[in-house]
């Protein structure tokens, strides 16, 4: 596989709702789900994509995979353009999606070996007996025995649906795959089953991931890459490294330092942050986070931050501050 | 075999999910019993050749005769036999219900399906012409088609069906419109999915349900509506043995002849009663309508 | 021990078992345990462990379950013996509770100042009005609802998540609660909106002296706010013990296994050592210990399979003592140290 080039690059993607009120269907404002995100994703790499409810996380991975056509920007799928006459049919080849409800995303009237076999079926691949072949074959690799294929959603346990689920992803054998919060709808013990599950077949696929999840901890085991978003756009990106113990956007830092750590003797200094996530309607002029930052100034106001490489190691922040936020001793 | 982790634990649940809705019928209350008395019902209709002792549309005999060795049931007043009569209704009354449901059911479901998945102007459109087809009293929106259409068994049917229709266009709309937000519908289109295949193979077996239930009502209604307009001389024509029309001739003979009343107007109340039963039954399968409480939810 | 005046709350022996139309499901089995004054208890479990349903019994909220047997004392006094009308009253000032959906706590058609000045009068009948609006914006400001004047006027709907659940910690802290029960109370929220909540439920616990039982399904949070912390599996408490001890050494195979499966945001972990099977299911449980379908340790010894192992003390240093349902709790930290990812059973996680 060459590394040299990227499988998948989002371009200063756009997705904005319009507000529509009144018999006339006046727009009244905007939502601003996704405000020009950009990032690339290597073969056989993760990025992460983190960030809380509203941060544009998820429309910015259905809207990669135009599973919703975005407002403005560019997707090339190894090196070519994606555009809205490419199609989904020639796009599922190349990138599948992964669901965070199990049970929800598969279809609670076929068996495990159909739901794995629809995309084959829908492709035209292959005859019947050839496809629930492959389908079981898929199955097994994902760790669910031959016998059970014939079994329906709602007779797997939740971890097992999601391993069909992935088994599914797999079966068009993509480059790209978009896993949604795939494991935040399981139990602890059962999240670590599909977690090692994905980095083996990573490892034996090289296949791509854009793992989109709110939960840091699960992307810091997951990811190479993390891009952090707030409020429609990428505040900090860089190497699983920098974001973790050199974070330089104080979102990242205030974010990092709320996840409880399980371990009672760990002391850390926390950052609480005022207030919640503001409503993606016609945001501010300035820096979105600007009514949260415990470091805000004027500047901060009147000017939105570019989201700027800061490092020689590629990452970038968009804090006009980036510089003088390097964390007190780096510690973390 | 190359799985090296380890997680190769049977399901946890039993298997319960696969024959779970034909299962939950059989064990329901009244759905067993609606079944088997339409199934004897369906018996009748098929070999009514062979059950009828007589020609239904022939004089058999005297006209009123009381209930005898001879005839069952009696005769009616152009002696012919009122058991062979009713027999032979049961087939013209299911074939009215049965066309008159599929035909609701075949336009309905698609066309529901279509506008609820599409949406825009085509919903917009296919929603006024059910808006305004709903707006009519059904028996009187069939009245009118049979007026145009002349009377007769299949025009009736038709008229019934048609009339019919609005509400499998709105059930499969409204039940298209919930699926639609389902992960595993994006899931269909993450896939490449058509619209057609989407709506035909994803969304259609998945709202099967409630369609099955209305289409068990829509039976039931046709053959209420049949019997009313043959009732009021505009259904199927005499001498056609239909029910509605037996008990429309049979009340100026109520006191000398009461069974010729009695006979078709309980194979009626009997049939609807199954339907009743049948669809009750299956909404318990189908959990819409639940039979007791007790659900282990929220645990944890 | 119910009798100890040092405990304000205590959970005995609790049986909870709900009618199933497969069968009767015992939903918490002798689940039980205790609180003092001043002290955060974290009671963490799984999907199906028990955990929420073991407190809601406990406090007659319980909806369709029955409860078989096991006592439960509040402040001296027997809660699921006592008139429902003198429980209820303790239920909102004495005992209160915080959910993981602020809304079920409150009604959405009655503003907000109004529904915390109900739970005012609960306590003190003479309140007026002025002086209730006056404690109700009080409140609100103890909690961080900014602009608490005109908040005080509007309706839950016009709130974020995080904002109605620092409504409904005011509504538990209004009238000097001994004990606040808040179940998965930040489940639902993010997690930077999860620290200013936690802080708040810590802030709340300073001031007044309650008791707290934290109800969750995140070691993190546990490890966070947690003096002790009572571990359940399949409607038992499998391990329980403070806090630094039973992450130090825990001393439950479901215990070790449960903080070793955990992605850490502070550690680089190259694979992780998932528990084999999925959680129980009620409806089919294992003889003997639950958890020895999943257990690596017991790799399928008769004991296991047979005898359920009680709740017993196994640590006498610590005080309040640790205490492990394990056979061979003995063996389980040398167990922990050999690595748990010797490769476990082919049909690990059979049980029905």
């Amino acid at each position: 596989m060459a590394e040299s080039s990227p499988v998948l690059e989002v371009d200063n993607l756009v997705k904005h709702y319009p507000i529509r009120k009144g018999v006339f269907g006046r727009e009244v404002g905007r939502v601003h789900a996704v405000d020009g995100v950009s990032f690339t994703l290597w073969p056989g790499r993760s990025l992460g994509l983190v960030g809380e409810s509203g941060s544009g996380k998820t429309t910015a991975g259905r809207a990669a995979m135009r599973l919703i056509e975005p407002t403005s920007g560019d997707v090339r799928i190894a090196g070519e353009p994606v555009t809205a006459a490419t199609g989904r049919r020639t796009l599922a080849r190349r990138i599948a999606m992964v669901f965070q409800d199990p049970m929800g995303s598969l279809n609670p009237r076929l068996s495990a070996a159909a739901n794995v076999a629809e995309p084959l079926r829908i492709h035209r691949i292959g005859d019947p007996r050839s496809r629930r072949q492959r389908a079981v074959e898929l199955l097994e690799q994902v760790g669910l025995r031959a016998d059970l294929a014939e079994r329906v959603p709602a007779e797997f346990s939740g971890g097992q649906r999601q391993r069909i689920g992935i088994a599914r992803a797999l079966a068009l054998s993509p480059q790209v795959i978009v896993l949604d919060e795939p494991v935040s709808a399981l139990d602890v013990s059962v999240q670590a089953q599909v977690l090692n599950l994905l980095g083996r077949l990573q490892e034996e696929l090289g296949v791509a991931f854009l793992f989109i999840s709110h939960d840091l901890s699960v992307v810091r085991h997951v990811c190479d890459q993390v891009a952090v978003m707030y409020l429609g756009t990428i505040v900090e990106i860089g190497s699983r490294e920098q974001i973790y113990q050199d974070p330089r956007h104080p979102y990242t830092q205030a974010l990092l330092s709320a996840v409880p750590i399980p371990d009672p003797t760990v002391e850390r200094e926390r950052i609480i942050l005022g207030g919640d996530l503001p409503n993606p309607v016609d945001p501010p002029a300035g820096c979105r986070f600007q009514g949260r930052c415990p470091k805000v100034q004027q500047v901060c106001i009147d000017t939105n931050p570019e989201l700027v490489v800061r490092s020689a190691g590629g990452q970038a922040v968009a804090c006009h501050f980036a510089d003088d936020n390097a964390v007190e001793g780096e510690s973390r | 075999m190359t799985t090296t982790d380890t997680a190769v634990a049977p399901p946890t649940q039993p298997r319960v999910a696969r024959a779970g809705v034909v299962g939950k019928f059989l064990r329901s209350t009244t759905g067993p019993i609606g079944a088997g008395v339409m199934g004897i019902l369906l018996l009748v209709a098929l070999g009514a050749d062979l059950i009828a002792p007589y020609d239904p549309l022939a004089r058999a005999g005297a006209a009123l005769q009381q209930p005898g060795g001879e005839f069952w049931f009696g005769t009616d007043e152009l002696g012919r036999d009122i058991f062979s009569r009713v027999v032979h209704g049961t087939r013209l009354s299911l074939q009215t219900a049965v066309g008159a449901a599929a035909f609701a059911g075949v336009v309905g479901l698609p066309l529901g399906v279509l506008a609820g998945y599409v949406g825009g102007a085509t919903d917009a459109i296919l929603m006024r012409i059910t808006d305004f087809v709903l707006a009519v009293p059904g028996i009187l929106f069939a009245l009118v088609v049979v007026a145009v259409l002349g009377s007769g068994v299949w025009n009736l049917t038709l008229a019934i069906g048609i009339g019919a229709t609005p509400t499998f266009i709105r059930l499969a709309r409204a039940s298209t419109l919930s699926l639609r937000e389902q992960e595993y519908v994006l899931a269909a289109r993450s896939m490449g999915a058509s619209p057609f295949d989407i709506m035909a193979r994803t969304i259609t077996p998945n709202i099967m349900g409630p369609i099955i239930v209305q289409i068990i009502v829509t039976a039931s209604v046709a053959i209420l509506v049949a019997a009313a307009l043959s009732f009021v001389g505009l259904g199927t024509p005499p001498p056609a043995p239909s029910w509605g029309g037996m008990l429309q001739s049979s009340r100026a003979y109520l006191f000398q002849q009461v069974w010729y009343a009695v006979l078709p107007g309980v194979v009626l109340a009997v049939t609807i009663a199954a339907l009743d039963a049948i669809g009750r039954g299956m909404q318990v399968a189908l959990g819409t309508r639940t039979a007791g409480r007790a659900k282990v939810g929220g645990m944890g | 021990m119910a009798t100890d005046p040092e405990l304000i709350f205590a959970i005995d022996d609790l049986i909870v078992e709900f009618d199933t139309p497969e069968g009767v499901v015992r939903a918490v089995d002798g689940s039980g345990y205790q609180v003092s004054p001043g002290e955060t208890l974290a009671v963490v479990g799984e999907t199906g462990s028990g955990k929420s349903v073991t407190v809601l019994a406990a406090l007659g909220l319980l909806d369709g379950g029955r409860i078989v047997s096991g006592t439960v004392t509040f402040d001296g006094q027997d809660l699921l013996r006592m008139p429902d009308r003198r429980r209820r009253r303790l239920l909102g000032s004495a005992l209160t509770m915080v959910f993981q959906n602020p809304m079920s706590a409150l009604n959405p058609v009655v503003r907000i100042g109004h529904q915390i000045a109900e739970v005012l009068r609960v306590h003190d009948r003479s309140l007026n009005k002025a002086a209730a609006r006056r404690r109700s914006i009080e409140l609100l400001e103890r909690v961080g609802v900014p602009q608490a004047e005109i908040r005080h006027d509007q309706y839950p709907h016009q709130f974020s998540g995080g904002m109605l659940q620092r409504v409904v910690i005011a509504m538990a802290v209004a009238n000097d609660p001994k004990v606040i029960i808040a179940d998965e109370p930040t489940t639902a929220v993010d997690v930077t909106v999860q620290a200013q909540l936690l802080d708040l439920l810590r802030v709340a616990r300073e001031e007044t002296g309650a008791a707290v039982v934290m109800i969750t399904h995140d070691l993190g949070v546990v490890a966070e706010v947690a003096d002790r912390v009572a571990v359940m599996y399949a409607g038992r408490i499998v391990e329980s013990g403070p806090v630094r001890e039973i992450f130090a050494e825990p001393r439950h195979p479901y215990t070790v296994g449960l903080l070793a499966c955990l992605p850490r945001l502070d550690q680089d972990i190259a694979e992780l050592t998932p528990i084999p099977g999925a959680p129980p299911d009620l409806r089919h449980l294992p003889d003997g210990c639950a958890f020895h379908p999943r257990c690596t340790l017991s790799r399928g010894r008769e004991q296991c399979q047979e005898q359920r192992p009680p709740l017993l003390a196994v640590a006498e240093n610590g005080e309040p003592a640790v205490a492990s349902a394990c056979h061979f709790h003995d063996e389980v930290a040398a167990w922990a140290q050999e690595g748990t990812t010797a490769d476990p059973d082919e049909n690990g996680g059979q049980h029905g």
